[in-house]
């Protein structure tokens, strides 16, 4: 059952007080350069709180609590810029899970864990029998690579578009390099050599890579959601507080003007986001006509917008240990994973948008 | 899948379309889509046929006279009307004066006015502005004495959109002049046929005329024509502008002209050929676009506030800036599509060269560049969102 607005803020109550005891940012502040790494039994926590399981099916053990719940749970690690990759975990399982039934049950205990590659141009389909095959090739940085038992690889195949591969990450076709994404979560390039597959979609049909994709970048809306609202609160605290020129920065009007089109800037944000959540929720399958929207909005105004913030936040606004700019490094990941403000703007049209939305 | 795709929001959808597509008549739409200054008259015919329909003002309370419809059928309502080109009808009857009598009025008053405001019989206009009380509201100089059983106003109002042709003002005047200036103000409504008002014409750079200069000359309003309370003005104002401010966003209107601008890159593609920048247009098309979800899915949040009840507040703020910001950028796109086109006035399409939805462009673009000036000016707004969200 779809969780009531009271059962949601529970559920955002009590991560709000996870996420404030448990490897908070400050905790991570001096191991930037080692990266933002999960700690140990930080999964397993998530597992017991029933998060994993949150959008799972009922007749898979799980609790369909929503994509709208989930997308406000993912916009809540946004806005404490959380190393767990909970965003590919929440979007993709049910898909893992629908193909793979078995898969439900690990997925929700949090022992199979899926890292989720974007689309890259250097992976090459080498043999295919049946739903199994092997791939070769390379991909870009991988979110949630470091812990994970299996990888989603979305592969582009000219007859049938984008279909979904999936690869068990001790498969000895399949060597990682750690890497660091700009805003130090740690992450891991993935190369393939003859690596086993086994295609997620039945029978070649090539919407399960696309669909992986926009579900990844739901994820990412959410994500950018919180972030930009964090960056928004904290920049305003700050405004308030700081004395220049024997005032408040807060009192000169250049300053306020500037935040007043930020706000405005979040609020059509947040509104896209949880009209994104409304829709998915109401058609799980897509089409989602907000999704190239909001994912574009990412990209072009939320990036831009919070580029003003660290503006007006003057020097300390760039530098290393300062959460803004982790923040801003953050959604910078946000507006290029799994499509990017081009990509998606070059789906949108007036009329293919306006009349479907 | 859309949240406007719900089976009980298409039937309501084919509802309001079967309804236009039956009553809406080619002059009534020939109009709209060419003017910007629509005549009273058809606006009054079709404000009377949505009256009998009983969706006179769609955005009221049903105890007023709305039909009772959530925010997505508002929405959509007026969506299909800004598609299929009808009148808007008495703007500032149906958005600001009916609203204002709805929430602040007495007893007799809603029964006098609210009325004939859906009917389409009585039109209003908005003396709020004066030569020197522009942005600056709060220090405005008409003033309403009472004297015996009736109120003498003196002054000046401007920027009276639909005052040559209305037939009632509310007016703002000080009614104290000690304290602080919002403190003694007073909500009046004024017979625009009363002794002492006389009107003058301002023609704005679209060489159209919607706007006028009123002056008052002891002009005598009997005392029930107070609004609400004595000095209490300036928040019903507050109140008034905000929602002012949602319909500003014009959300429907723009979704309607940025399908226009569309068909208008179609059309130029084809008669001017290679020289039409085509990457260019589906970018701006696709960015306008983008913008204007962000807008129509924040307006819809607030929406479903007011219509449960609620006050819009200082958040309209943001839809009043990013709504007029988007509906200047609209035009000034499709003066770009145009070229050389786009810079006379009234292009003669009468060899077929163009067709006939190149036309207007350039007018619309004149005249919105009022839209980030009127109804508080964006800069105002946005002093509004700090001050009053923000606390800066």
């Amino acid at each position: 059952m779809p969780m009531n607005s009271e059962e949601r803020e529970l559920l955002l109550d009590a991560a709000e007080r996870w996420f404030k005891a448990n490897n908070t940012f400050e905790d991570r502040v001096a191991t930037f350069r080692k990266g933002h790494h999960e700690q140990p039994g930080a999964w397993d926590s998530l597992a017991e709180m029933g998060w994993l399981a949150l959008t799972l099916p009922e007749s898979a053990g799980g609790f369909e609590a929503g994509y709208a719940t989930a997308l406000a749970l993912l916009a809540c690690a946004g806005k404490h810029a959380r190393p767990e990759p909970l965003g590919v975990h929440l979007m993709l399982c049910d898909l893992v899970a629908l193909r793979l039934p078995d898969t439900a049950e690990p997925l929700a205990q949090g022992v199979m864990r899926l890292g989720f590659a974007d689309l890259s141009p250097r992976i090459e389909r080498r043999l295919d029998i049946g739903l199994q095959g092997t791939l070769s090739g390379g991909t870009g940085p991988v979110w949630g690579a470091e812990f994970a038992t299996h990888f989603l690889v979305p592969v582009m195949q000219s007859e049938s578009g984008l279909r979904l591969a999936l690869v068990a990450a001790d498969d000895p076709g399949l060597a990682t390099a750690p890497v660091r994404l700009v805003d130090a979560r740690a992450a891991a390039e993935l190369r393939f050599d003859s690596a086993q597959i086994q295609w997620l979609d039945d029978g070649g049909s090539g919407a399960a890579g696309q669909r992986a994709l926009d579900l990844g970048a739901v994820a990412m809306v959410a994500d950018a959601a919180g972030v930009f609202q964090a960056a928004f609160d904290l920049t305003h605290e700050y405004l308030l507080q700081r004395i220049q020129f024997g005032r408040p920065l807060s009192a000169q009007q250049a300053v306020q003007h500037k935040m007043a089109e930020i706000f405005c800037d979040l609020q059509q944000m947040l509104a896209l986001e949880e009209r994104l959540g409304m829709e998915v929720d109401s058609a799980p399958a897509g089409f989602w006509p907000t999704l190239s929207t909001a994912k574009c909005f990412v990209g072009r105004r939320a990036l831009r917008a919070v580029g003003q913030l660290i503006q007006l936040s003057g020097g300390v606004g760039v530098t290393e240990e300062y959460k803004l700019t982790h923040y801003y490094r953050r959604l910078h990941v946000a507006a290029s994973l799994y499509g990017t403000a081009e990509s998606h703007l070059a789906r949108i049209g007036p009329r293919t948008t306006l009349l479907a939305a | 899948m859309s949240i406007f795709d719900a089976p009980e929001l298409r039937a309501f959808r084919a509802e309001v379309r079967g309804f236009l597509d039956e009553h809406l008549t080619p002059d009534l739409v020939e109009e709209t889509r060419a003017g910007l200054h629509l005549k009273r008259g058809r606006m009054a015919r079709w404000q009377a046929m949505l009256n009998q329909r009983g969706w006179g003002a769609p955005h009221w309370p049903a105890a007023a006279g709305g039909p009772g419809w959530n925010e997505l059928q508002r929405y959509i309502f007026e969506e299909e009307c800004a598609f299929a080109d009808s009148p808007p009808g008495d703007v500032l009857g149906l958005f600001l004066a009916g609203p204002m009598i709805i929430a602040e009025g007495s007893a007799e008053q809603k029964e006098r006015y609210l009325p004939r405001i859906l009917s389409g019989e009585e039109f209003w206009c908005q003396g709020f502005s004066e030569p020197n009380a522009g942005s600056d509201l709060a220090s405005l100089k008409t003033t309403a004495v009472l004297d015996g059983d009736e109120w003498v106003i003196n002054g000046q109002k401007t920027w009276l959109s639909s005052g040559h042709y209305a037939d009632l003002m509310f007016c703002l005047a000080r009614t104290r002049t000690d304290g602080k200036p919002q403190e003694g103000l007073s909500q009046f409504v004024v017979d625009m046929c009363t002794p002492g008002i006389t009107l003058q014409p301002i023609y704005t750079m679209d060489e159209g005329h919607s706007v006028n200069a009123v002056f008052f000359d002891d002009v005598r309003v009997p005392r029930e024509n107070l609004i609400g309370k004595l000095n209490h003005g300036w928040s019903y104002a507050k109140d008034l502008l905000a929602r002012e401010r949602v319909n500003n966003a014009q959300a429907p209107r723009t979704k309607r002209d940025i399908l226009e601008l569309e068909r208008l890159a179609d059309t130029l593609r084809n008669s001017y050929g290679p020289a039409f920048d085509d990457v260019w247009a589906r970018r701006r098309l696709a960015s306008i676009t983008m913008d204007f979800v962000g807008l129509e899915s924040a307006v819809l949040k607030v929406l479903a506030r007011q219509m449960s009840g609620g006050e819009p507040g200082p958040v309209a703020s943001t839809l009043k800036i990013r709504g007029s910001e988007l509906q200047q950028r609209v035009t000034e796109t499709a003066l770009g599509m145009l070229g050389n086109a786009g810079i006379v006035l009234t292009p003669n399409y009468g060899e077929g060269f163009l067709a006939p939805e190149a036309k207007g462009w350039a007018q619309r673009h004149f005249f919105r560049r009022v839209v980030t000036i009127y109804a508080g000016s964006n800069e105002i707004q946005k002093t509004i969102i700090a001050k009053s969200i923000l606390r800066m």
